[in-house]
Formats: structure tokens, C-alpha cells, sequence
């Protein structure tokens, strides 16, 4: 009997061992030291067909108050890299027409004067920092691109966190294109508008707190491509987002798809971020480098510069969800509690500048 | 007791010098073995006479022979020594040997580490054979005494850095998953690395893993890869031994710019049938060996499945769980024997993965290797042998899902053959020969993964050829101080029609927009290559003990694997020398000293090598590999360099066996293109993504009483270079990765402790074993590599260490032979 009981524990003490020790590839976050810091110059400016605002971006990476964290003597990285300020910048096209661009924030530069992109017109944009000039080379509004239609799922799934799995309900995005029968390159990305409720605090007024309409991406490392070269299909459909259902669902919940065609080298641009994105560190992946832009330094063009300036034909499909749309029951987050003191409510509930990008005024199609 | 005591010796100098005292001596053996039960050390009253009838005044005799196990099979590299002679030496792959004496008494040892060493007396008076038969070493209630193979190999042999492993030895190193694997094994010698855990290949003295020529029976090995690169296709219950030849190589090999290693299979047993089964928790295993016809035809046949997904299925990671990972390899062989001096051998080996990872992509992958071998000895002094061989290797992408999803195949067929003569003098020893392969690449072919996929059917032609060599080598032994070793190689190859050739613009980088026209050939060479191979290798013995030696290597390879990822993967393209890819060309140089003390006890090696190579192959950067017909415009062409210094110090005899090896070694590129697309890190030097400076092992096994092992091993290498990101930045919205130059830094050092023990009769009256073994007992996170990502939307990318094999690895294998 007791010999019997010493292999079952033998038995059982084998098996422990052997499903603990499972096939399974770990993931720990680490610090990597760098040993030097890299100043870059980073630009990203959009030009379309639609009358809308036209941005263009410029920071530099590892500059000025950025400086990289020193840590037992090594370089990390460590914040994102700093806008810069009082640059000159100016569109030019094969028409001899320019176009300034007027610095509207810290490194946020909004185009002057043109609405959209023409046609046949061959667009440039020249930036003049300090005593450098960069330029981009010269691109054309792409002449086509697919007819979109919108739509979600509601889906849930199990994420990892912190020793213990947590049930997420998922808002995914779908785009059913017609794509034309002329060659396109294509990429989505989805910006979402929603109205955050802040906190109602009882006041003697009965007050009720400002507007807060919020403007971001939603899924903004998903990058989704599509060339049509090779193709057999007409119509395809795509996953464009994946977005959790939190709070922000409480109120009307815009979802904006934004189909952009672009050129080839545009395309390839996008294609070598997505590969670099989508690296998980396997055998697999893809050899990271450097990516290259469509800007140059006039005076050093062995500078690396980084980022793109794209001209893109677009078009927009926008959708919105409310809370009767979300099969689950949403958790109180910004709801008043007399029991709860003031200052245990988190800070978005309180101001909507904790958005980095909010403002009380709704789009006019809200 | 010993358990195996049937050994017999024979001696056929009574055709030279009368045999009376030959018979008698062989009466008195067999009686003696047959009525004691012989132990090793009493081997000692087996006396050769060899005496002339009258006086022939010859200042040296000949003492050749042949060594076979009990089933007539050759026994290679039996290394024999002769008591007060400054060197021995090897038997070849033929068994045979070959000593020059001057007239005397001596004492003759034959030693193998996978057969019992048998010792000889001699008088010499005249030049004889003497043929052995060794009996197989079998470890039993009271042998806890090993011997490692040939223990003075290294100091006698001419030529420098090989490695040579017997399945034995092999077994003795902890393995992953319990399953013993020649290539994982390999990396516990000195100047032999890979990229990392779960990449296939290895790299030898700084070399990338297709510069490595790897053979079965001499017939060249495309994929090496098996089980997503954690094991190699070789099942070792039909390997009979390894050799690595990684500083000079013999002129009868070629086709790559670094190392050559030859893994020499089973043949069946020509006496009695032996079933043997295995369940382990990884694959299971059946082999079949014995006679057909006795004695004139024998089988043997290996199968290993793998059971991998039961373990997947445990998985808490649901990518993991969803997952598939099928494996298989059979192998076979049929010997027919023509004669007592020559064969016939028929050998295929078949092997196939598949992995599908989560619905989300997949691999498969399949190669079959098939061969007919004829091995004849017309004399004693002459051996003829001839190959034919037919080798595919075809491999698939899956993607399963989306509006891109599509399988894309690939694959390459190739037709070997090869014929050596193999002449042995009394100071000399003569090969010469002639090898061709012919190329033939299949069409690489794209096609939708199922009806929602909105990809089109297409395909491109690929590129064939024939690389044809002749090859001579000559083994010189003047002195027993000193030994040549010299060959020369002539290879040429051809890049055959039909086929097309883009012309590209001069005075730009070639890329699909600089294409100006296209030549189109129907038929004859499209283009040519071909060069000398010399190889040359001295042995200087500055002691009976010790030797120092020297050798020298021109190397050309006219095939390579392309990859469009970071370490080899299984889905790698075999790319033969083009119009515009030129065969890549090495030059080999090593120097090193060998000692062995103690009656070959303890072995100890200081090697130290430099390589040069040109027209090493690197991409630009996010090259398109796939369904592209002018790779050229992916492709970069640059150099290489590589050195280092190898030590290992090695117990061959006692109870504890194993070895400790460290290398220092550094493997550069160059790739200065004249375009700025052609270059990598501005056409500075930069180390090769296998660059590992420092690396250590330490392998230990005993031998358990009654009838087990135990085996510890601990490896140590610096971390592999690797690209970091040095900031990060925002383009519409994403977080975007700013990598630094190619290779600037490192991920942190590696290292690892295993373990096994093997225990034998665990069921009594059953021959079978149970082996348990333990990898990374540590459960240390070794890191793989360091990659980047944003978690919970934060626009600054982290960096990650992923960590393939981060925990500890226990494994269980049952084997019963009956």
C-alpha cells in the first residue's frame, strides 16, 4: 500500500512537471540600453482631394528638453520625440504656385490658402529649419480609388493581465470595399469621435459640466494595406479596427473610415512600417532597418530622415454606435457617487483637456 | 562480465609467409574466448607472427588489415596505436589500415568508442595483414568505464578541425525533449553556434548556415530542418556516426565556403532481426533491422512521428493552443552484398513538417533524399566506390486568412552523382574522383488558400544548372613525425537555358525601374563559373602525444539559401549562382596544437582559424524574395571575414567523460556597394546576426550503476547582435520604430544548464531504458531576441525580450529493443 501511494505521487509529480514546463515562448518587458542618442529630423504632413484642414508635423527625435533618460549609465529611450517650432514651410506645385503653411501649434503646421489637392498637379513641400533645407519629391493625386461601406461586429475576447485573463468585449471594425479596375494602392485607418460625459457634481446652479467631444484613432497600430495587382476579386473586405468597449460608449460613439490610395512608393512605405510593427522578435520576422522617407536634406542627402509626406485621394464612411447598441452592461465610471470624495475621480472625468485631443464644439455631421 | 565476448581475429599473412603459427594463434583466441568469459585487458595474448622465409633485407614491412564489427561491416576511424611509435593512426571508411614498421616486436592497440578495444602482440619480420573483427561495447553490471571515440584522433589524424562523433557520444549530451540530435549536439563543440534556440542551422567557425555542405552517406542535405529547427531530420537509431569537417576539407568535398559534415547511416544487421519501439513526449519511434536473405541481404528501417500537439493543446496561451505542429522522417535501407568485398546499398530518406500557427499563417515543408551506393575492394589496396542520388526539397507558405490569403510554393530538385577510386600505398594514400549535381528549381507558384481569396493563380520560372567537379587527394605520411595532406578541386558550373536575363541601367542601382531590356536564351549556358579548389593540411608531431598543424583551404559555393527573415526558417529559398549572382569563394587558413596525456586519458586542442570570403550575399533593406524574378534587385554582394581560437580540453577515459570547450570568435560583413541601397551601415564592417564572441560548453556524463547514465551539460555564449530601436516617433498616428545600424547591439548573454539520466531494465527480462531529461534546468528566460511594441495604447514602443524556450523543458522516453 504505501508503495503504491509512492508512485502514484511519482506519477503525478512527472505530470506536474511535465505541463508545467509546456511549449511556450515568454515575453517580459526589459530596458535596453542604447549607447548613443540620435537626432532626427521627423516629418509627416497629409495633402487630399477633400476640403478639409491639411496638417503637416514636424518634431525631432531625442532634442532639446527630450533628452533620453540616463539609467546606471546607459542611454533608454524614453518619451517621444519634441515638436519643432518656428520652421518655415511652404507647398509648391508644377504650376509655380506656393502655398505656405502657418504654425498653428508647438510643431503643428496647417496649410494656407490651398483646400485640396488638384488633379494632375504635382505637389511638393519645402521645409526650412534653422539653416537646412529638406524637400519631399514631387507626387500626384492618386486618380482612383474603392467605394467603401462601413460596418461592425461586437466580439469578445481574452487578453492576459497582470497573472489573470480578462474577458474584453471588442467593437470591430469592417470595411466592404468595390475596389476599381485600375491599379490602387489602398490603406484604412479609422478615426473615432465620441461625447465624454463628464461628472455632473450637484452645484447650487445645477450646472451641468461643458461638452466634451473627443477626437482620436481608434487602432492606431493597425495598419491595413491593399494593392489590387494580382487580384482576381472586385470586392473585398477588411478588418480596419478593433476597438474595447469602455465608457466612452455611454454616449454616441462616431466611427470615421478613411480610405486613402496612394501611390506606389507611399504604399511601400506603409508596407515596410507594418512589417516593422508587426515584428514579434520570432525567426520570422522580418530583418528590422531604418525606413527610408520621400524627403531629403538639400545640403546632406546621406541624412535620414524620417516620416512621409503623402498626397492621398480619400474618401470617408462614417457610422456611429449608442449605448442601446452594445449588447453588455457598461460599468459606472464617470457617474457621480456622493460617497466618492472629489478628488477619487479620475481626472477625465473631471476635464475634458485630458483628452489630448477634445474640445467642447462637436463636428457639424455629430 | 563482460556480456559480448565473441570476438574474433583473422590473418591472411599465411599467403605471403606460410601460416602455420597464424592457424595456431587463431585456434588458441577462439578456444580461449569461447571457454572464458574474455575480459578487455587479457586481450593481450593475441600474437601475430609474421616471419620471412629468408632474410629480405627491407628496412620497413607493411601492417595493413581490415577491421569489421560482428556483421562484416567496416568499423571507420578505429584508431590503432603502436606501443614506441611516435604516431598511429585510422582505419578509413572502408575499415582498412595501413602502418609502416620497421622489423620488431610490438604492441598493437585498436581502440573505438563503440566497440571493445582489442590489443594485439606482433613481430614483424615480414609485411602482414591482420583482420579483426570488434565486438561492440555493450555497458553492463559492472562497466562504468568509457572510452571516448578514438581518443587520439585528434593528435594522430593529418588533417586539422574535424569533429568526430559516434552516436554513442552523443547520446551522452543532454538533449532537448530527450531526443538526441546531431546538429543540436554539434553546437557543444568548440567554434560551432547557431542564431539561437528554434533556428535552424548552424554556423561553423563564423560561417552562415548554408555554407555548411551537409551530407547522408555523402549525398548532399538541403533542409537540415525539422520541427521548427529544434531538431534535425536525422532519427538518431539509424545515424552511425558524424563527422564535421570545419578546417580542412578534403578535396572529394565541395559546393560550399565553410564546413562539411558527413553523417554516416546504419547498415542493417546481416545475422539477427532487432525491433526496437520508443514513446517519448515528443515523437515516437519504430526500427526494424536485419537480414532479408542472411548474410547477402539486410534492412534497416527507421520512423519517427511526432505527438507535439497534445502538448500545444496544454498551452495557456491561446495562439499557442490553437496551434499544430505534425513532423515525420522515415528512413531506409537495403544492403545487397555482391561479394565479401563489395555491396550494393539502396537508401532513402523521407521527411516532412507541417505547423500552423493559430489559423494565422503555416509552413510546410518536405524533402526525400534517395540513393544507390556501390562500394567494391577489388584489392586490399584499392577501394571503388560510386553514388547516384536524387534529392527534393519542396517547401510552402500558408496564409489562411483575409482577402491575401494564398499558399506560395517553392521547391528544387536535384540529381547527384559521384564516383572515387581510393588507393593506399605504404606512405601513401590516393583519392581521385569526379562529383556533378544537376539543379532544377521549381516554378515558384502563388494560389488563392481557398474561394474568399482574392488573389490570382500565377507562378514564375526559376533557374537550373549543373556544378561539376573532379577532385584529387593525397595523404603523404614521409615521416611518422609528419603528415600531408594535399587535394586539389576544379569545379565549374553552369547556369543552363531556357531562361531570361533583365539588363539594367548602368550608373544606377539595379532595381525593377532600372530595367532597360531582356536577354532571352532557349537553349545552351547562360553563364559560367569555375575555379581551383587547393587544400592542403600538415601535421608536424612534436611528440608521440602531441602535434601542431597546419592547413590551408580555397572553398567555392555555387548555392544558397535566401531569407527574407532575420535567422534561417524552413521556408528559405535555395538560390544556384546566376547571371548575376556570383558563386561565393572563401579562403581558409587554421593552425593548431593537439596533445593528449595519460595514456589518452585527457585530450587538450588550441585551434585558431581565419577566413576570408567574397561575394557573400546580404539584401537590401525589406527585400521582396517571394514570386520575384529578378532577385537581383533584392540582392547585395559584399564580404566576409572570420577568426577566432577554439580550446577544448577533453576526458576520453574514466568514469566521468565529457569535455569543456570555449571559442573566441568574431564574424564581420562588409557590404560597400556603390549605391547607397547597396550598402549597410554606410559599408562599414558589422557582425554577422551569428556573431558570438564568447561561447562555452561543458558536457559531463557518467555512468550509473547497473546500467544507466547520467549526463550534465552547461553552455554559455555572449547574446547575438541584434538592431535596436533608438527613439521612437508618430506618423499619422502610429508609433513607428526607429531602428539604430544593422547589428549595433546585443541582446543580453546566453547560457543554460540540462540534464539526463538514463536507467536501463525497467522491466525485468525486457531490453528497454527510460530517459529523463531535464533542458534548462534553470528555467532561465534566455533571450531570443528583443522586439518593440505600444501595450494599451501608449504611442511609445517597449522593448520585449522574447524568451523561445523560457522555462524548463522536462521530457520522458521509453525505448524497448527486442
Amino acid at each position: 500500500m504505501r508503495r503504491i501511494t509512492y508512485m502514484r505521487l511519482c506519477y503525478r509529480l512527472i505530470a506536474v512537471t511535465l505541463i508545467g514546463g509546456i511549449v511556450s515562448a515568454c515575453i517580459d518587458r526589459i530596458e535596453f540600453p542604447l549607447k548613443k542618442d540620435i537626432k532626427q529630423l521627423v516629418v509627416y504632413g497629409q495633402l487630399t482631394n477633400l476640403e478639409e484642414p491639411h496638417y503637416l508635423y514636424l518634431s525631432e527625435t531625442f532634442s532639446g528638453s527630450n533628452n533620453p533618460i540616463i539609467v546606471n549609465g546607459v542611454l533608454i529611450t524614453s518619451a517621444l520625440p519634441t515638436p519643432v517650432k518656428g520652421a518655415q514651410v511652404t507647398l509648391y506645385d508644377d504650376q509655380g504656385n506656393q502655398f505656405p503653411y502657418r504654425e498653428t501649434e508647438a510643431g503643428k503646421y496647417e496649410l494656407q490658402v490651398l483646400t485640396q489637392a488638384m488633379p494632375g498637379v504635382n505637389y511638393r513641400v519645402r521645409i526650412e529649419k534653422a539653416d537646412q533645407i529638406y524637400e519631399s519629391f514631387p507626387q500626384q493625386l492618386p486618380p482612383s480609388l474603392g467605394a467603401d461601406s462601413a460596418y461592425y461586429e461586437i466580439t469578445e475576447d481574452v487578453f492576459p493581465s497582470k497573472n489573470k485573463k480578462r474577458l474584453t468585449h471588442l467593437l470591430n471594425v469592417y470595411a466592404k470595399t468595390t475596389l476599381p479596375e485600375t491599379e490602387v494602392y489602398l490603406r484604412w485607418v479609422v478615426d473615432e469621435v465620441y461625447f465624454w460625459e463628464l461628472t455632473f457634481f450637484p452645484n447650487p446652479f445645477n450646472k451641468p459640466p461643458p461638452d466634451c467631444y473627443v477626437f482620436s484613432k481608434a487602432d492606431p497600430q493597425r495598419i491595413t494595406l491593399f494593392n489590387n495587382a494580382g487580384m482576381n476579386s472586385r470586392t473585398i473586405t477588411n478588418q480596419v479596427a478593433s476597438r474595447e468597449i469602455d465608457a466612452s460608449f455611454k454616449n454616441r460613439h462616431y466611427f470615421i473610415v478613411r480610405q486613402l490610395s496612394m501611390n506606389k512608393d507611399n504604399y511601400r512605405y506603409w508596407n515596410q512600417v507594418k512589417q516593422l510593427i508587426g515584428n514579434t522578435g520570432s525567426v520570422f520576422d522580418t530583418p528590422p532597418a531604418p525606413i527610408s522617407s520621400n524627403l531629403v536634406n538639400l545640403s546632406d542627402k546621406a541624412e535620414n530622415v524620417l516620416g512621409y509626406f503623402e498626397v492621398n485621394r480619400v474618401t470617408e464612411t462614417r457610422f456611429f454606435v449608442v449605448r442601446g447598441y452594445i449588447p453588455y452592461y457598461l460599468e459606472p465610471y464617470c457617474e457621480y457617487d456622493y460617497r466618492k470624495p472629489y478628488d477619487e475621480y479620475p481626472e477625465e472625468c473631471i476635464t475634458c483637456s485630458k483628452f489630448p485631443n477634445s474640445t467642447g464644439i462637436p463636428p457639424p455631421w455629430f | 562480465m563482460v556480456s559480448s565476448h565473441r570476438w574474433i581475429s583473422h590473418v591472411s599473412w599465411e599467403k605471403r609467409s606460410g601460416g602455420s603459427s597464424h592457424y595456431f594463434t587463431y585456434l588458441v583466441i577462439s578456444l580461449y574466448c569461447l571457454f572464458h568469459q574474455q575480459s578487455v585487458a587479457q586481450a593481450d595474448s593475441l600474437r601475430y607472427v609474421f616471419q620471412s622465409a629468408a632474410p629480405s633485407g627491407s628496412s620497413l614491412f607493411s601492417l595493413t588489415g581490415r577491421i569489421t564489427d560482428i556483421n562484416n561491416q567496416p568499423v571507420s576511424r578505429v584508431s590503432i596505436y603502436v606501443d614506441g611509435q611516435f604516431t598511429g593512426t585510422n582505419t578509413d571508411d572502408q575499415g582498412r589500415y595501413f602502418i609502416a614498421l620497421k622489423p620488431g616486436d610490438y604492441r598493437v592497440v585498436f581502440r573505438h568508442v563503440a566497440m571493445l578495444p582489442v590489443i594485439i602482440t606482433i613481430v614483424l619480420r615480414n609485411n602482414g595483414v591482420v583482420d579483426l573483427v570488434m565486438n561492440e561495447r555493450k555497458f553492463n553490471l559492472q562497466e562504468v568505464v568509457i572510452e571516448a571515440e578514438g581518443a587520439d584522433q585528434y593528435v594522430s589524424k593529418i588533417d586539422a578541425g574535424v569533429v568526430q562523433m559516434g552516436i554513442t557520444e552523443l547520446k551522452q549530451i543532454p538533449s532537448f525533449l530527450g531526443e538526441p540530435d546531431v546538429i543540436k549536439g554539434l553546437q557543444f563543440m568548440p567554434g560551432i553556434t547557431s542564431v539561437g534556440e528554434g533556428s535552424a542551422g548552424i554556423n561553423i567557425r563564423g560561417g552562415q548556415a548554408d555554407q555548411n555542405l551537409i551530407m547522408i552517406n555523402e549525398v548532399m542535405v538541403l533542409s537540415a530542418n525539422h520541427a521548427l529547427g529544434f531538431l534535425s531530420p536525422f532519427n538518431p537509431d539509424v545515424v552511425q556516426d558524424f563527422t564535421l569537417f570545419k578546417g580542412n576539407l578534403p578535396s572529394y568535398y565541395g559546393g560550399r565556403s565553410s564546413a562539411a559534415l558527413n553523417i554516416q547511416m546504419k547498415d542493417g544487421d546481416d545475422e539477427q532481426w532487432t525491433l526496437k519501439a520508443t514513446a517519448g513526449t515528443t515523437a515516437s519511434k519504430l526500427f526494424a533491422e536485419g537480414p532479408v536473405i542472411k548474410n547477402k541481404v539486410s534492412l534497416i528501417s527507421g520512423l519517427r512521428i511526432s505527438n507535439t500537439n497534445w502538448i500545444l493543446r496544454q498551452a495557456s496561451n491561446d495562439d499557442i493552443r490553437n496551434s499544430s505542429l505534425v513532423f515525420h522522417d522515415v528512413y531506409g535501407s537495403v544492403r545487397y552484398k555482391i561479394s565479401p568485398k563489395s555491396h550494393i546499398n539502396f537508401n532513402t530518406l523521407s521527411t516532412g513538417d507541417n505547423f500552423l500557427f493559430n489559423e494565422t499563417f503555416g509552413y510546410d515543408w518536405r524533402s526525400t533524399i534517395t540513393s544507390l551506393h556501390f562500394k567494391s575492394m577489388p584489392t586490399n589496396r584499392l577501394a571503388l566506390q560510386a553514388l547516384a542520388a536524387y534529392g527534393r526539397f519542396k517547401n510552402s507558405y500558408v496564409d489562411p486568412s483575409g482577402n491575401e490569403s494564398a499558399t506560395l510554393r517553392n521547391g528544387i530538385t536535384y540529381w547527384q552523382t559521384k564516383a572515387s577510386a581510393l588507393l593506399t600505398l605504404t606512405k601513401h594514400t590516393l583519392t581521385v574522383g569526379a562529383e556533378s549535381i544537376f539543379y532544377l528549381s521549381d516554378p515558384e507558384s502563388l494560389s488563392p488558400y481557398d474561394e474568399q481569396s482574392a488573389i490570382s493563380s500565377r507562378s514564375i520560372e526559376k533557374d537550373k544548372g549543373v556544378e561539376i567537379a573532379g577532385f584529387i587527394a593525397e595523404e603523404w605520411t614521409p615521416w611518422p613525425s609528419l603528415g600531408i595532406s594535399a587535394g586539389l578541386r576544379f569545379s565549374l558550373f553552369q547556369q543552363r537555358a531556357p531562361d531570361s536575363v533583365f539588363l539594367y541601367a548602368s550608373g544606377q542601382t539595379k532595381s525593377r525601374a532600372s530595367i532597360t531590356d531582356t536577354l532571352v536564351f532557349n537553349h545552351g549556358v547562360l553563364k559560367q563559373y569555375h575555379g581551383f579548389e587547393p587544400r592542403v593540411s600538415i601535421r608536424i608531431s612534436t611528440a608521440k602525444n602531441q602535434s601542431v598543424k597546419v592547413s590551408y583551404n580555397r572553398l567555392i559555393q555555387y548555392i544558397q539559401s535566401l531569407s527574407s527573415t532575420t535567422a534561417p526558417t524552413p521556408i528559405d529559398l535555395w538560390q544556384i549562382s546566376s547571371y548575376y549572382i556570383k558563386p561565393q569563394v572563401s579562403d581558409n587558413l587554421s593552425i593548431g596544437y593537439f596533445i593528449n596525456v595519460k595514456e589518452n586519458r585527457w585530450s587538450f586542442s588550441a585551434e585558431a582559424f581565419y577566413r576570408k570570403t567574397k561575394n557573400v550575399l546580404d539584401y537590401k533593406n525589406f527585400p521582396d524574395l517571394f514570386m520575384n524574378n529578378h532577385l537581383e534587385t533584392e540582392l547585395i554582394t559584399g564580404r566576409g571575414k572570420a577568426y577566432g581560437m577554439e580550446f577544448l580540453l577533453k576526458r576520453n577515459q574514466g568514469k566521468w567523460t565529457g569535455w569543456l570547450a570555449y571559442t573566441f570568435s568574431r564574424s564581420l560583413i562588409q557590404m560597400g556597394g556603390a549605391y547607397p541601397e547597396e550598402q549597410i551601415n554606410n559599408g562599414a564592417w558589422y557582425p554577422a546576426v551569428y556573431d558570438k564572441p564568447h561561447v562555452a560548453s561543458w558536457v559531463m556524463n557518467r555512468k550509473l550503476w547497473p546500467n544507466g547514465s547520467f549526463g550534465f551539460s552547461f553552455t554559455y555564449s555572449t547574446g547575438r547582435p541584434v538592431n535596436a530601436v533608438s527613439s521612437t516617433y508618430l506618423v499619422d498616428g502610429v508609433s513607428i520604430p526607429n531602428y539604430s545600424l544593422r547589428n549595433e547591439y546585443r541582446i543580453p548573454d546566453y547560457y543554460r544548464v540540462d540534464f539526463s539520466i538514463t536507467a536501463g531494465s525497467i522491466i525485468k527480462k525486457i531490453n528497454d531504458s527510460l530517459t529523463f531529461t531535464v533542458y534548462n534546468l534553470l528555467a532561465r528566460r534566455n533571450a531570443y531576441s528583443v522586439f518593440y511594441q505600444s501595450v494599451d495604447n501608449s504611442l511609445m514602443l517597449k522593448p520585449y525580450r522574447l524568451s523561445i524556450l523560457g522555462t524548463v523543458f522536462p521530457s520522458l522516453t521509453y525505448t524497448v529493443t527486442f
